[in-house]
């Protein structure tokens, strides 16, 4: 019986077998107990401290690609989103919207198990947004030459109900390339001039209408993005040209008017994407920081698998030579590869020129709050 | 204790030759353990060294001491014994499996080797899960107080391992 050596001596693939059943976040502790016990430990990324740049060439043939803020990694799977041709339309956390227009199908996938939920056909060809409020319930919209609404419900069961369509009144600018966000029950679109429309469900005959305030931003600008912050406040995220301007308007709801912010209180602002994602976040660094999903270099990928524990997601490099000591952990260093902005430091700000934006690419976020 | 438990006189009831016949175990404290055949096999390393043959006088288990080694055989034949599926069997398998290692920990420790050794899945999994619901939710420092273990890291270490997951202490 050998009880000289103890367990620290305990050979390192019976301490792996152990690490096996123990979840991710325990790895770290687990590493630090002592010498023999770290070397059982191996090289991963959590999936879940920030939102993941869900990005990809093509929805059905191309693997997906993750790229964490956090760790500056892209992180590339053994997965497509088998969906050729699709269009990606909205995601709520793990779940992403997925529409293939010419078959006229729609689908949410769960990104974690790789469950596929189809809806039935759309009752038109195309839809100029497809949003899920997270809750069951699918809108797609069309804003364009005339309004059309239609919605889906998913039952306890999984299983989607049939469209209840409405042909509606004129024609709405919206913001392109910016889902309707919701809001407090309401779906609200945001319109070209800083004007927003909201549609209430319960309400199906009126469509949207535009509110008579607010009127406009008070800000020129080239992109805008609508998000409901962590809080549950409306705002907008608005990109001057090429980047060299940014800023963040919240809706005052007594005066309906919007305001500008000047700073995001600590949060963190992931956007560019027809998502937007706000979200508090302990990392120092990340915080009063917009993301936007524009990289300087698309192709420096790290070939993973997405390996799930204890309900707990991680990026496991596939080369057992990865280099993690010298892997990028984010910080103020130079040669950041998202384009990042923050709030209250204008002459830090650089223009977008050597980045670019992806195909196919929306925030997703795996963390369970 | 060196004798065959109840059990074995049970099996010994079973129909088929090759069931029923005992092998003897010898642990590495010299006491010899009888069980049969069935219940030895339930051992990767042992069924080997059944098949090649050279097991006539006796399998020598070097590693393994006595107190371990007759803990193992209980398992294991408690293990063969239930073959059914009824609801019943599971609920008392069970039972067995969570008393039999509410043990202390150099036995559990011990336990580990010798599963892994004799290559006998089952107790490695269930071994092996205890230590992990041990570690479950400790911090470093519970850790190495649950399985006294001396921290053989130096001050500079201590402040540069944590920063390969930086994230786990932000």
């Amino acid at each position: 019986m050998s009880q000289e050596h103890g367990w620290s001596s305990l050979p390192v693939d019976l301490l792996i077998l152990i690490l096996n059943r123990l979840r991710w976040s325990s790895h770290p502790s687990f590493a630090l107990v002592c010498r023999q016990w770290r070397s059982a430990v191996s090289p991963f990324y959590p999936a879940w401290i920030t939102p993941l740049l869900l990005n990809t060439t093509d929805a059905g043939t191309t693997n997906v690609q993750y790229y964490s803020p956090y760790f500056q990694i892209n992180f590339e799977v053994d997965e497509t989103l088998e969906a050729s041709g699709a269009k990606i339309c909205c995601a709520n956390g793990r779940y992403v919207t997925l529409c293939q227009p010419r078959l006229g199908l729609v689908m949410n996938v769960d990104l974690l198990t790789d469950d596929f939920y189809y809806l039935p056909r759309i009752p038109q060809l195309w839809f100029e947004y497809i949003v899920s409020d997270g809750m069951g319930n699918m809108f797609a919209v069309d804003a364009t030459v005339e309004q059309a609404i239609a919605t889906c419900t998913q039952n306890s069961d999984g299983e989607w109900g049939s469209w209840d369509y409405y042909d509606h009144g004129p024609e709405l600018r919206a913001s392109p390339m910016c889902n309707p966000v919701f809001h407090g029950g309401l779906l609200y679109l945001l319109l070209e001039d800083g004007r927003l429309a909201v549609y209430d469900k319960c309400k199906d005959e009126h469509g949207f209408e535009i509110l008579n305030k607010p009127q406009s931003f008070g800000f020129e600008c080239k992109d805008r993005y609508l998000v409901e912050s962590d809080q549950h406040e409306l705002m907008a995220v608005l990109v001057g040209r090429r980047g060299m301007s940014m800023n963040i308007v919240k809706l005052n709801e007594q005066t309906m008017e919007w305001e500008k912010m000047a700073s995001l209180e600590g949060r963190t602002l992931f956007t560019g994407t027809l998502t937007t994602i706000m979200k508090k976040t302990g990392i120092k660094w990340m915080q009063n920081k917009i993301f936007m999903a524009r990289l300087y270099d698309w192709s420096d990928v790290v070939y993973a698998d997405r390996v799930e524990c204890d309900g707990e997601s991680a990026f496991v490099p596939k080369s057992r030579g990865f280099d993690t000591i010298n892997a990028k952990v984010g910080n103020e260093a130079y040669g950041t590869n998202m384009w990042s902005y923050e709030l209250g430091q204008p002459d830090k700000a650089t223009d977008f020129w050597a980045t670019r934006e992806s195909y196919c690419s929306i925030w997703v976020d795996f963390s369970s709050t | 204790m060196a004798a065959t438990t109840a059990d074995g006189n049970k099996v010994d009831e079973a129909v088929g030759g090759e069931k029923s016949k005992m092998i003897t175990l010898k642990s590495s404290d010299s006491e010899q353990f009888e069980m049969t055949r069935e219940a030895a096999v339930m051992s990767q390393t042992i069924q080997h060294m059944i098949e090649d043959d050279c097991v006539d006088s006796g399998v020598p288990l070097p590693n393994v001491g006595s107190k371990i080694l007759a803990m193992v055989i209980e398992y294991r034949n408690r293990h063969v014994d239930a073959s059914s599926d009824s609801a019943g069997e599971k609920e008392d398998l069970k039972s067995f499996d969570e008393s039999f290692v509410k043990v202390d920990q150099p036995t559990l420790f011990d336990i580990i080797l010798a599963a892994n050794y004799l290559d006998i899945k089952g107790l490695l999994d269930l071994s092996c899960q205890t230590v992990a619901d041990m570690i479950k939710g400790k911090s470093v420092e519970e850790i190495r107080k649950t399985f006294n273990i001396k921290n053989d890291y130096t001050p500079d270490e201590e402040e540069e391992i944590p920063r390969e997951n930086q994230w786990a202490f932000e």
